[in-house]
């Protein structure tokens, strides 16, 4: 028996949305702090952002910038790395570090109750670590733990070796944020201490904070404990580009047995900041960015061979890309390829208007939903910074995201070029290699695992 | 501590619908949860995995939105959605724009309402190829991943509805039918089997008024059965052996413990806490800090019908699991004798209060607690309560529950690297 219902309702009016800007002050040294008041539940959350990161970590020396970070955390000013721990758990102060390519990050998360507690050990881990060598050599152990359990997640070895191959062997970006085993173990406290003085100097820094917090007395707190850190005024270095190349660069990784292949497509981007971001970012969104997007539903929803398929573009300071993955089923590993290549070969003809909806509405929503946790509101605008970017940049590149047209969004995806790219793909190259040369012919050469 | 709630009115239809309304209109967004008191343990004999494939065909369309519509028509304005499925619940939301309410409850009644009467072979053979896909990602080739296919019939009886894997078999994936969806949603897909929450911007009214329209249409189902097989006390193994391409050994121990919500719950989430949360932790001070293990972890997985408390360990390079166990095992037995320290209870409940916290932050994780204290405890204002329980465990009370993780009462599970 069929249940009748009612017509569909069609949606209602959209209301306008404009994210917030956050409020803009600076300590007495120059150190800018951007505050997002949100009094709706009595939490904060604080970030610390240093532009620079993995990209500055020293030729035989990768991983570096991660190692250096993470010790900020394992003891501090007057408390060892128990006593600093002990200190945090107690009352529930989440107090971490997180390294990207361009930039490190400090994070605080707390209730307001213990915002002093929580900012004494904030800026004790900046200005204050002690390094104490049985935890780099804890720390540097948890490290190559982490790596070799990278080595084994195909998905990992995919990422990493494409970042490898895209920027080529020596780029500042090829390197594993992490490091590899043989480099982080040679790391010694003495190369930590120097990448911590060239690095987490104020003149890098930017102070985002959001939550239950008044402006006024959040940046006397910050004042009073962060001095006169960022006098001294730094050059933020250029990234250069990758290899230009004239044809897309085709890699194997042997993964004995596997019974699913990881694919993944590293292409030319953007960068930030670009006034071609948005429109480029719209695209892509359609490309792989959704459930319904073209790539998904061909190799997910049609063809059933993968769990899915996304695209993305990662746009950095200086530095930018497209890119596309999808994990499938070992004998499909040939027809994926030929159909990954053929969808972002067809992009290039431009997107319907329908869409462009879809992606537009996409982003509106991921970035309202980024805005409902204060640690999700401190995280977006800390990336603004360490793109370069100015304080009202969400809005505006919200403002872009609304008004960018059909053409615009189609001219950066002609520019998008998948001939100009690398493709790696991790599996068992025995049963696999005849059908990815036949479905992508080329000189594919199969790599090690960096660092293995 | 902190006074915790979610402001809420709640109503059941007569078809037995039970529905919450969570107003917030800070951000012009909405959610849409709706929870289906249906998982894993449901199965039939010989259908493992096929609660979380039913889950996939969800999506799949019915007669008045076919083929992949129902997607298409949620992220056409901007609204984006998932679901999951557990051993004992599957849930399914959608997050939008606030305009977009009413059509989001629509599509959701559309489904409850008419979901078998589209299903077809294709269908089923698509997404059955989908799923078959995700078990080879998320366990086949992931390291480690071979373990949580076989921990449910090491820990349980057989025919126990724990005792296989929610992802299910490649067999019996095989072996589902489209006969066995029809049957599997007329059971379980009934409005009074569910409960339905919308949290965000929304006229209270309004929405009231469009659920009454169309879910209220879906005549009530039987009332489906579930099964609950008395409390399982010891494992049905004392260890598990498995290799694996990792390059890490890994060691885990697993205890049967007290149901979600019943006497002992909560201490063995402050056992958790004491033992494993944080570099100040007894574990990490004596696994970690000492240079034996790469990380360590123990936690209470909580259960309606009974649940499992675990912790899990990797070794340095120049040390092996079994000296991690007897370590663990100390480890236990020293917190069984003396009970918790003072700081250590202050540490323990200021985390939960701070978990309790941050959980109110998004819609949509107020939306799906107010769903699963309906699935629990039968009433979607139990947080207060909930909070208050872990208020009142005492150190006494976490000592004693420390206690009953004895070495005789355990699953050991090794994977060591092929």
């Amino acid at each position: 028996m069929t249940i009748s219902l009612p017509e569909r309702p069609s949606p209602g009016a959209q209301k306008a949305f404009v994210p917030p800007v956050p409020i803009v002050r600076a300590l007495p040294s120059g150190v800018p702090v951007w505050i997002l008041p949100e009094p709706a539940l009595p939490l904060a959350s604080i970030r610390v952002v240093l532009w620079g990161g993995s990209m500055e970590d020293p030729a035989g020396r990768a991983g570096l910038a991660a190692l250096t970070d993470e010790l900020l955390v394992h003891g501090a000013g007057d408390r060892d790395a128990h006593a600093f721990a002990a200190c945090a758990e107690r009352l529930a102060i989440d107090i971490g570090t997180s390294t990207h390519s361009t930039a490190s990050t400090v994070g605080l998360d707390l209730d307001v109750l213990h915002l002093e507690t929580g900012l004494d050990l904030l800026a004790d881990a900046i200005l204050r670590p002690r390094f104490d060598k049985s935890e780099l050599a804890l720390v540097r152990d948890q490290i190559i733990g982490s790596i070799q359990q990278g080595q084994d997640e195909p998905e990992t070895v995919a990422a990493w070796v494409a970042m490898r191959e895209f920027w080529g062997e020596g780029h500042p970006l090829a390197h594993p944020v992490d490091g590899t085993e043989g480099e982080v173990s040679k790391l010694t406290r003495r190369s930590v201490m120097a990448s911590w003085r060239k690095r987490h100097r104020g003149g890098r820094a930017c102070i985002v904070a959001a939550g239950a917090l008044d402006p006024d007395e959040i940046v006397s707190h910050l004042a009073a404990r962060f001095g006169d850190w960022g006098r001294r005024k730094a050059r933020r270095r250029k990234v250069p580009g990758p290899p230009v190349r004239t044809r897309t660069d085709c890699v194997l990784v042997d993964h004995p047995d596997a019974t699913q292949s990881v694919i993944s497509v590293v292409l030319p981007g953007v960068a930030a900041p670009d006034l071609r971001l948005q429109p480029l970012m719209l695209g892509v969104t359609a490309l792989g960015g959704i459930f319904t997007s073209r790539l998904n539903r061909l190799m997910r929803e049609e063809k059933g061979y993968t769990y899915g398929a996304k695209a993305w573009l990662d746009a950095g300071y200086g530095c930018g890309t497209v890119e596309a993955k999808a994990s499938v089923k070992r004998e499909s590993t040939g027809e994926a390829l030929v159909d990954l290549f053929g969808e972002l070969r067809r992009i290039r003809d431009g997107i319907e208007i329908a869409e462009l909806d879809k992606a537009r509405g996409a982003r509106r929503t991921s970035v309202i939903e980024g805005l409902a946790t204060r640690s999700g509101m401190a995280s977006i605008h800390a990336s603004l910074f360490e793109d370069g970017r100015a304080p009202d940049a969400l809005r505006k590149g919200m403002a872009r995201l609304e008004s960018a047209g059909l053409d615009t969004v189609n001219a950066e995806l002609r520019a998008v070029d998948p001939d100009r790219g690398v493709v790696v793909v991790v599996g068992d190259v025995k049963a696999i290699r005849a059908e990815v040369k036949a479905a992508l012919p080329g000189g594919w050469r199969t790599v090690s695992v960096p660092g293995a | 501590m902190r006074a915790i709630a979610i402001p809420h009115d709640t109503f059941t239809l007569d078809n037995g619908l039970h529905v919450v309304l969570h107003r917030d209109p800070a951000l012009p967004q909405v959610v849409v949860n709706l929870w289906y008191d249906v998982g894993s343990r449901d199965e039939a004999p010989g259908r493992s995995g096929f609660a979380h494939l039913f889950e996939h065909l969800m999506f799949m369309g019915t007669a008045r939105t076919p083929g992949g519509s129902f997607d298409e028509l949620m992220e056409s304005s901007g609204a984006w959605n998932n679901a999951w499925t557990s051993s004992d619940a599957t849930d399914y939301f959608e997050v939008g724009p606030s305009a977009l309410v009413d059509t989001l409850l629509w599509l959701e009644a559309d489904r409850m309402s008419g979901l078998a009467d589209a299903m077809t072979q294709e269908k089923l053979d698509l997404q059955r190829d989908v799923v078959r896909n995700e078990r080879r990602q998320t366990h086949e080739d992931a390291p480690y991943g071979e373990l949580w296919l076989v921990l449910g019939e090491a820990m349980y009886p057989p025919g126990h509805p724990y005792a296989h894997p929610v992802i299910g078999s490649h067999e019996d994936l095989e072996a589902a039918t489209v006969a066995d969806v029809v049957s599997f949603f007329r059971e379980f897909y009934v409005p009074n089997n569910a409960s339905l929450a919308v949290a965000g911007d929304f006229d209270p009214r309004e929405v009231r008024s469009s659920i009454e329209r169309t879910f209220g249409r879906i005549p009530r189902g039987q009332r489906p059965m579930h099964a609950r097989p008395p409390a399982v006390d010891r494992p049905q193994k004392p260890l598990v052996e498995l290799t694996d391409k990792v390059q890490i050994p890994q060691t885990s121990f697993f205890w049967h413990a007290p149901a979600a919500y019943e006497p002992g719950d909560a201490e063995l989430d402050f056992v958790a806490l004491v033992l494993g949360d944080g570099r100040a932790s007894r574990l990490y001070q004596r696994l970690v800090q000492s240079g034996l293990a790469i990380e360590v972890d123990a936690s209470q997985q909580s259960l309606p019908l009974g649940s499992m408390f675990g912790t899990t360990a990797m070794p340095t390079e120049d040390h092996t699991v079994e000296e991690l166990e007897a370590a663990i095992d100390e480890e236990i037995a020293r917190l069984a004798t003396d009970g918790p320290s003072a700081e250590e209870m202050e540490r323990a409940r200021n985390q939960v209060q701070s978990d309790f916290l941050h959980g109110l932050e998004s819609l949509r994780s107020r939306a799906t607690i107010l769903n699963r204290y309906w699935a629990s405890k039968g009433r979607s204002d139990w947080i207060a309560e909930d909070l208050e329980r872990y208020r009142a465990v005492t150190a006494e009370g976490v000592r004693e529950s420390a206690a009953r993780l004895t070495p005789d009462r355990r699953l050991v599970a090794r994977v060591r690297p092929e």
